[in-house]
């Protein structure tokens, strides 16, 4: 009995159809009739667009040109990094360690694209959850970069090997793209410089800092490839992508995948605005405003879709009678934008609410979604 | 178990909600035959009380007009359960599942309204309730007669925002959470006293109200709501926390027992879990023989489980909207309940799922509790 396996009960779930009653009724017969046939009647009225299928296809699409690419797109980011702090530690040069920075803010903005959906392979394991060794203000919003700048200066000053298994092994408050952007953007002295040229000559006579920069950029490769490979190739222990357990919507607490991807979507955007992330993550590269509307971009392609998209949730939103309700969150994407635009802290909060609420509400209403019963505080 | 068919579940819920159903009488069946009882529903129209027969027999539902939140057996007529309102309703009914008839309701004093729980007396004569005194703003145990609900006496929860309670084994003592938070019903469900909010573990006589011990939480925002008790009288309670008020952001642990003798101790776990369980655990349900006390956070669609002697974290199962939680004697297993109609059936002693009893009714919303009757 003193036994802790999480891998025993972390099971997926499997559908048993045979229990299972949809609640919907009907034969799938969509009783759009034949083609007339007998001419001079009154045509047979065109079948009814059966908005259960349409969903399930932009589902589809919204996994297939906005999901999965996101995670795609935060490998590819992070292996750049990773290729451009090779070259920086080849060549350290004011040029190189530009491109480096540059690289981190592309990895940074993917990464907020990606964290709208914190599930799957993102979040698979509740003790050790992967994106808390990406992003370690996520947890729970407690800024780790005063132990992420301790952890570098030890390691630099340290005598250790430093092998990668070394950085795979630390916590998740030690690693990840904060611990990045420290060392990528600010010198580990004590007054933590982030001029260019001191970041730079802490590398020319620090060796054992790039070895740190090379072992935290590998990590975050490694988990942004953990990331990918989860949903493209097997996830856990089940030899099937995660894509296609979400699809056919096995997921392992049983959630359905449109509610798994609202509930995702609303909760990143509670966080936002809970934890006043603006004004605590990406503080040293001064990049949060740009991360966030990495964010804003992604709930576009995820609700009104990409130039391959056919079907969109807002689009199956309109054909179900909820144009209103596709204006309203259109409204707060556009007020949320004017917020970055302003750099208003205060504004960019409540309308980031707005946004939140439109994904509890009008989107799941629109689609005819379920959420579960809200158990009040003091239930 | 015998699972349900689209067909017969409909034929059985439809019936059942027209005519107020006439399942087969509970005394045919064998005595370990259970039911597993709910408040469900996800409006005011559709609230209610819902109830499966292990048999394999379609759910079972009744219509309530308010929302309930935890359904207990009767004391005396053993094929009755009664059904409390959620908080601030004032409505209690009882239901005898043999006929699937309410027979016997009541309503709060003036002035009063309920928390939602209540236990039944050791001889079952005596339904204890949590209540508030709106005027005064503090938490009342009121003592009903459980043949007809008459009020017999009242006595102080020594607390604010008294939730669950229970009868210890002993058959004497009662065991209440205090919340701790006032609220109000003209002011919904808004906290009045946030900040000088405490919450405790009171123990009464319940022969006359006194109080016998009491322990407070050294975290002042935690709030004990639910709890269950162990065979040998631990109470396993379980915290939600005033997070917006707590003024830190510390990881605080949501659950605990109380053991017979000692203070109150909090289970540990890893800092990502504790963020999983959302500062809100709902439910808490014992298992007597593996001793292993099982917690459900909604908001965190977790379980998780922790052996009540040693304070480990044993494991666990993640079920979207999780909520409700209860042992069932008969299959020796923790039965979780959720919002989308799901049930899931954990062995209460190796915590592993028992996959192929997995069941969902689509069109029942389990809601707070889970309660399994033993026929």
């Amino acid at each position: 009995m003193n036994l802790f396996f999480p891998s025993a009960l972390i099971c997926l779930a499997i559908a048993i159809t045979g229990c299972v009653d949809d609640g919907r009724g009907g034969s799938g017969d969509n009783g759009g009739g034949g083609n007339g046939g007998d001419a001079g009647g009154v045509p047979a009225p065109a079948p009814e667009p059966d908005p259960i299928a349409t969903l399930e296809r932009a589902l589809e699409q919204a996994i297939d040109l906005a999901i999965v690419p996101a995670a795609s797109g935060f490998l590819a980011r992070s292996e750049s990094l990773q290729s451009a702090a090779e070259s920086f530690c080849e060549t350290p040069d004011s040029d190189a360690l530009t491109v480096l920075q540059d690289q981190w803010r592309a990895t940074f903005e993917q990464w907020y694209r990606q964290s709208l959906y914190n599930f799957g392979p993102m979040n698979d394991d509740i003790v050790f959850p992967t994106f808390t060794f990406i992003d370690s203000l996520r947890l729970r919003g407690t800024d780790y970069l005063e132990t992420v700048r301790a952890e570098i200066a030890s390691d630099i000053n340290g005598t250790r090997e430093l092998e990668q298994s070394y950085f795979a092994n630390k916590t998740f408050q030690r690693v990840g793209l904060l611990a990045l952007e420290s060392a990528i953007f600010e010198t580990s002295t004590a007054d933590n410089s982030t001029t260019l040229t001191e970041v730079l000559a802490e590398y020319e006579f620090q060796p054992r800092k790039c070895e740190v920069l090379r072992g935290l950029a590998n990590e975050i490769v490694n988990r942004a490839r953990y990331i990918e490979q989860g949903w493209t190739v097997a996830f856990l222990d089940t030899d099937r992508p995660f894509r296609e357990l979400f699809i056919e919507g096995e997921l392992e607490d049983g959630t359905e995948p449109i509610s798994q991807i609202l509930i995702a979507g609303q909760e990143f955007l509670d966080y936002l605005q809970a934890r006043r992330v603006v004004t605590t993550a990406a503080q040293v590269s001064n990049h949060a405003w740009e991360a966030i509307s990495a964010t804003i971009d992604e709930v576009e392609t995820l609700l009104a879709g990409g130039p391959d998209t056919e079907d969109s949730i807002f689009e199956v939103m309109a054909d179900t009678g909820n144009q209103n309700a596709v204006d309203a969150v259109q409204e707060s994407i556009r007020q949320v934008r004017q917020a970055i635009a302003d750099r208003d802290v205060d504004m960019l909060e409540i309308t980031l609410g707005f946004l939140d609420g439109n994904f509890k509400r009008e989107i799941p209403d629109s689609l005819d979604v379920v959420l579960g019963i809200t158990f009040s505080d003091g239930d | 178990m015998t699972y349900l068919t689209r067909r017969s579940f409909v034929t059985g819920l439809g019936g059942t909600m027209a005519l107020a159903g006439v399942p087969p009488p509970m005394g045919v069946a064998a005595s370990r035959r259970e039911f597993w009882v709910s408040a469900q529903g996800d409006g005011p129209q559709r609230y209610g009380l819902a109830w499966i027969d292990t048999d394999g027999q379609s759910p079972r539902s009744l219509p309530s007009g308010f929302r309930g939140h935890a359904v207990i057996q009767h004391g005396l007529r053993r094929e009755s359960v009664v059904m409390l309102a959620r908080r601030p309703g004032t409505r209690g009914i009882e239901i005898d599942l043999a006929t699937g008839r309410t027979v016997r309701d009541f309503e709060c004093g003036q002035s009063r309204h309920l928390f939602g729980h209540g236990c039944f007396s050791n001889d079952g004569s005596v339904l204890f309730t949590s209540e508030a005194d709106i005027k005064a703003g503090v938490g009342k145990i009121v003592v009903r007669d459980a043949s007809d609900y008459r009020v017999l006496d009242e006595w102080s929860s020594y607390g604010i925002g008294p939730h669950e309670l229970a009868l210890l084994p002993d058959g004497n003592t009662l065991v209440v959470a205090n919340g701790g938070i006032l609220t109000r019903p003209d002011s919904g469900r808004q906290r009045l006293n946030i900040l000088t909010m405490r919450s405790s573990l009171a123990y009464l006589d319940s022969s006359s109200g006194k109080r016998i011990d009491q322990f407070e939480m050294a975290e002042p925002k935690a709030s004990i709501r639910h709890l269950d008790v162990a065979s040998d009288g631990s109470v396993a309670f379980a915290i939600q926390l005033q997070r917006d008020a707590a003024g830190h952001n510390r990881p605080v642990p949501l659950a605990g027992v109380q053991r017979p003798g000692e203070g109150l101790t909090l289970f540990d776990a890893p800092e990502s879990l504790l963020h999983a369980l959302r500062d809100y655990i709902g439910s808490v349900a014992v298992c007597h023989e593996s001793r292993i006390a099982a917690f459900a956070s909604p908001r965190g669609s977790l379980a998780a489980f922790w052996d009540l002697d040693t304070d480990e974290l044993l494991g666990y199962h993640r079920l979207r909207d999780v909520c409700g939680l209860a042992f069932s004697p008969q299959r020796k297993a923790f039965v979780l309940s959720n919002s989308f109609g799901e049930m899931r059936e954990l062995d209460a002693t190796t915590l592993d799922e028992r996959r192929s009893r997995r069941t969902q009714h689509a069109s029942l919303r389990w809601d707070n509790h889970l309660t399994v009757i033993s026929g």
